[in-house]
């Protein structure tokens, strides 16, 4: 029966733990699934403790059990098994959790807060999980990634395939390093932080900058940006791939600022609600882009070259018209968009987490591993007692009786046992030793 | 023998109990009760005047008299509860007479002053109650003051450096030195009472967001002098225009004379030092200048106006015109405009010629020049809302120039205006800007402020005025960025600076008076009862040695 107990004890103890560990680790696993192990770092943190602690439960069982009879020793494995549950459980955290947020901070700077991940790890391995994805769809969609086999074959392989791995490291390079690393100053501080002014745009944009010619970068086709988007035609690129030539593939790929923020900008233009000859504004507009497209497109085309020659921006920004909403809302809307998605990013700071998603996956994973270990660890700590208070019936021999109902009877367990200690220690003294020894012991006692 | 244990346990609580409801729960009322002050700006991080600091002082004073009396009393301990009570009773009570005798007419000075100058300050009796409620109240308003201008905190930052406020490296780097090769980095210098950080020519550095001192500082120069003009019926940003603009066109003023790197001893202005070297300015914006790469300059603006006009003079263009809707629909515009867009286009493309010796910028301003003096604003003024149709073109530009309407645009000029715009515009922080040589002190304020307050802050998207306006006054300011249209400021030039007398009087009565306030409210519901629990503890500890005596000792058996 004791056995029984304590085998339940133990169950609902460390092996319970991992079982939540797994469980609360299975989006993050989901997420990270093309990852090799990385998303399982907080599975095996978790086992790793418990293998310590097994071992520790078995080790100190079989010590009792050696030393039956002898409560001291057996309260000794009792006290041992009761701090490694607490250490390696809680314990481990406490000390752990203060340096973590910094060094969190420091390795993603400042883009993944510890905050964030300590109750919602599920939202931030959904999302890592889709940068791998939309990263792999949009390769895919512009030719870097073989089209022979099929975007959910793509999708399947992820991370683990080389040829993906290669596309984040070489790419991810040049846009870092022809594109973040030569905006200067305050722009780009300024840019990051929610205050992409006009002026600061500006700056931006015609600040002059110095670029690594070496760097490659892995484009094998153009994606044609579409210029004109109306209500039939609302897509954001035309369906045809252009194949780059050989002398386009050598040009050095360098990165915008809007690269670095990534979303497309709409400035909405409110058409005023006048009459030009008899006609309404929204009415003229929406009859010369029906009758004047094919004019509009080769001239917007023609512009958004221009800006990215070198005089200007130095790579292709899109300026587009959104008339999709035209008909309806009468509103226009001039679109800016950067290149990111043609050329298969994502912005910079998430193509910056792409680029260690592994890593990422890693840390993430520690999280519902760290959740748990904190909240089942008092139970880890409970049922390490319980086994031990059975440990100690079954091996620990008869408890000394209560002392005998003296002034230092009652409540007073934490005293300690002055007349037992005494006379082991007078054992055997003489009559003068034994006096000398209580006065001084006394004076000992005393005064502290 | 149990009976005496279980005394001596139930005075040991009695002891404690009664010692913890003296300076402990006193030092915790002054906690909860500075929970408003802790908020306040003003005196965060003053750790040393703070009233949990003064309390936790009056209880190690007190802890320090039990130290000392114990050592010298050791015998007499009802003389030892005496002196030790009545130094708690000076500790106690001392603040509130302090308060009350002292600091009182100190603080109706201030308020005597703070009322002259229309400030809705609180008596000393309203002060030393409602304390928290005020410094809340300020706490309230500053937050809605660094909300509107979109500061974000209290303390400024410099964004030069990836949010590293250390001043020592946190300098505009540049690879191209001013005057040598060897890679430079501009140094900053921050000045800890303003808490703002200065480039070299004594501007704010380029990434500075102001906090609530350097903002402060600015709204004051620039409605300050504004006002004081108005109130002579005088127009500042006329005067200031024309101030610059006389530092300009006059060839022996001071501006003119640093630019060409003239001695110092030839300068109008007393006691002029450059800030490098002579040639200071001619190393940023001459060739190859160091501040050339931060803005438009005319070589930039050439080659692009080389690229735009390949794109205008190409067939792409010359096909939409020649689209049969778009040269059905161009002519309606002409009775609205004046002029018929698709000539007048196909003619300043023709005279527009990319192969000339004359550079393209030159060309085009010429065309300028001569369509600004034809041209009225027509039919722009019926759709623009606040443009009047029969204002001449040139007439409005010139007007926001600042210059004669016989005038002629330059290529200065329209830097200029770009300048004003914020949209493209670089004061190098190694040379001085036009402003410092206006001679008039009020109106050099005022240029220094209006150019932190609008161009400045539109490049950090902390507009601190909207120099156009709303008709209806209404201004538009803070966080204008290319997703933010900013927020509409509750705020007038008058009613600011009167707000910042009323912070500049909370600030200063939260920095001298307020710790003691919360202090001596506390005390006095405390005073008394410190000095009680405290003699009631010491009372407790007689009692329980009292108990220890009855405990006698035996020969032998360890008991004690």
């Amino acid at each position: 029966m004791k056995k029984f107990l304590k085998f339940i004890l133990f169950l609902i103890g460390f092996p319970a733990l991992l079982a939540f560990v797994v469980w609360k680790s299975m989006t993050v696993l989901e997420e990270g699934a093309t990852y090799s192990f990385w998303p399982y770092v907080g599975i095996i943190l978790a086992g790793v403790f418990f293998i310590a602690y097994f071992i520790t439960f078995l080790v100190t069982g079989r010590k009792s059990k050696k030393n039956a009879g002898n409560r001291k020793k057996v309260v000794g494995q009792v006290v041992a098994l009761v701090i490694v549950s607490f250490v390696f459980t809680a314990g481990i955290w406490l000390v752990v959790d203060i340096p973590l947020p910094t060094i969190l901070n420091d390795a993603t700077s400042g883009t993944v807060t510890f905050d964030k991940l300590t109750e919602d790890y599920d939202d931030q391995a959904e999302q890592n999980g889709l940068l791998i994805d939309n990263f792999v769809k949009w390769n895919y969609e512009n030719g870097n990634l073989d089209q022979s086999i099929s975007l959910d074959e793509w999708l399947e392989r992820g991370w683990s395939d080389p040829a993906v791995q290669e596309l984040i490291s070489v790419n991810f390079k040049s846009m870092d390093q022809n594109g973040y690393v030569t905006f200067r100053g305050p722009w780009i501080n300024l840019a990051d932080d929610d205050r992409l002014t006009v002026p600061v745009l500006v700056h931006l944009i015609i600040n002059q900058r110095e670029f690594n010619e070496e760097l490659d970068f892995i484009l094998n086709y153009e994606m044609i940006p579409n210029v004109l988007k109306t209500e039939d035609h609302p897509e954001d690129y035309e369906d045809e791939l252009r194949p780059l030539t050989d002398e386009e593939k050598e040009m050095l790929v360098k990165w915008s600022i809007l690269d670095m923020q990534g979303t497309p900008m709409n400035i909405d233009i409110a058409l005023p609600d006048i009459q030009i000859a008899g006609f309404s504004l929204t009415a003229l507009i929406n009859n010369i882009i029906n009758e004047a497209s094919a004019e509009i497109v080769p001239l917007l085309t023609a512009l958004n070259n221009a800006i990215g020659s070198e005089a200007l921006a130095g790579t292709p920004i899109y300026f587009g018209i959104d008339a999709t909403d035209l008909k309806d809302g009468a509103k226009l809307s001039l679109s800016i968009s950067s290149t990111v998605q043609a050329r298969g990013m994502w912005d910079y700071k998430k193509s910056a987490w792409l680029n260690s998603n592994n890593l990422l996956f890693a840390v993430i994973s520690i999280f519902p591993a760290r959740q748990w270990l904190y909240i089942w660890g008092a139970i880890v700590v409970f049922a390490s007692l319980a086994v031990g208070a059975i440990r100690l019936s079954e091996y620990g021999g008869k408890a000394p009786k209560a002392p005998a109902d003296d002034e230092f009877g009652e409540g007073n367990a934490a005293e300690p046992d002055y007349a037992a200690i005494d006379a082991e220690m007078t054992a055997g003294m003489t009559p003068y030793e034994k006096t000398y020894y209580y006065a001084y012991k006394d004076h000992l006692r005393n005064n502290g | 023998m149990v009976k005496t244990r279980r005394k001596i346990t139930a005075l040991r609580i009695l002891q404690v109990l009664f010692y913890a409801l003296g300076f402990p729960l006193f030092v915790h009322l002054v906690i909860l009760a500075s929970s408003s002050y802790r908020d306040s700006n003003f005196v965060a991080g003053e750790i040393l005047t703070s009233p949990v600091f003064y309390a936790a002082v009056l209880w190690a004073i007190v802890v320090l008299a039990q130290l000392l009396f114990r050592a010298i009393c050791r015998k007499n301990r009802m003389t030892r509860t005496v002196l030790v009570a009545l130094v708690a009773l000076v500790v106690t009570v001392g603040p509130i007479m302090y308060c009350d005798f002292i600091l009182k007419g100190k603080y109706n000075e201030l308020y005597d002053a703070a009322v002259a100058d229309g400030i809705d300050a609180p008596r000393y009796e309203q002060a030393i109650t409602d304390y928290d409620e005020y410094i809340a109240a300020t706490n309230d308003e500053i937050q809605q003051f660094i909300d509107v201008f979109n500061l974000e905190t209290f303390a400024s930052r410099n964004y030069n450096k990836g949010g590293n406020t250390d001043a020592t490296t946190a300098g505009t780097e540049t690879s191209d030195p001013p005057y040598n090769d060897v890679p430079y980095t501009i140094p900053v210098n921050y000045v800890e009472e303003e808490d703002a950080y200065y480039s070299p020519n004594g501007m704010y550095v380029d990434g500075f967001r102001f906090g609530y001192y350097a903002a402060k500082k600015v709204l004051t120069d620039y409605y300050t002098n504004k006002l004081a003009y108005e109130a002579e019926g005088n127009d500042i940003d006329a005067a200031l225009l024309a101030a610059i603009r006389e530092l300009e066109t006059n060839p022996s003023s001071d501006w003119n004379k640093y630019k060409n790197g003239a001695s110092e001893s030839s300068f109008a202005m007393e006691g002029f030092k450059y800030i490098y070297s002579q040639d200071e300015y001619d190393a940023a914006y001459g060739e190859n200048g160091t501040a050339n790469k931060y803005f438009l300059t005319k070589e930039r603006m050439e080659e692009i106006l080389v690229e735009v006009l390949k794109v205008l003079k190409g067939p792409e263009l010359e096909a939409l015109l020649n689209n049969q809707t778009i040269s059905s629909l161009l002519p309606l515009l002409t009775p609205f405009i004046g002029i018929d867009v698709k000539e007048a286009l196909q003619s300043i493309l023709g005279q527009l010629d990319p192969d000339s010796s004359v550079s393209l910028v030159d060309q085009l301003l010429v065309i300028l020049n001569s369509s600004l003096n034809e041209l009225g604003l027509g039919g722009l003024g019926n759709l623009i809302e606040g443009i009047d149709p029969d204002q001449p073109l040139a007439e409005m530009v010139f007007g926001l120039l600042g210059m004669p309407l016989e005038g002629e645009l330059t290529w200065e000029t329209l830097q200029e205006l770009l300048a004003s715009s914020a949209l493209s515009v670089y004061i190098s922080p190694s040379t001085y800007p036009v402003y410092y040589f206006i001679e008039d002190a009020g109106l050099r304020d005022y240029a220094y402020a209006k150019y932190y307050a609008t161009v400045h802050g539109a490049k950090l998207g902390s507009v601190l005025v909207d120099t156009a306006p709303d008709a209806d006054g209404t201004q538009y300011v803070g966080k204008i960025t290319m997703s933010s249209s900013g927020t509409i400021s509750p705020y007038t030039g008058e009613s600011l600076l009167q707000l910042f007398k009323k912070w500049d009087f909370d600030e200063q009565v939260q920095k001298e008076f307020y710790s003691f306030f919360i202090l001596r409210s506390v005390l006095v519901k405390t005073a008394a009862a410190i000095v009680f629990t405290l003699a009631a503890a010491y009372f407790f500890t007689a009692q329980i040695d009292k108990q220890y005596a009855k405990l006698a000792l035996r020969p032998e058996g360890g008991q004690r």
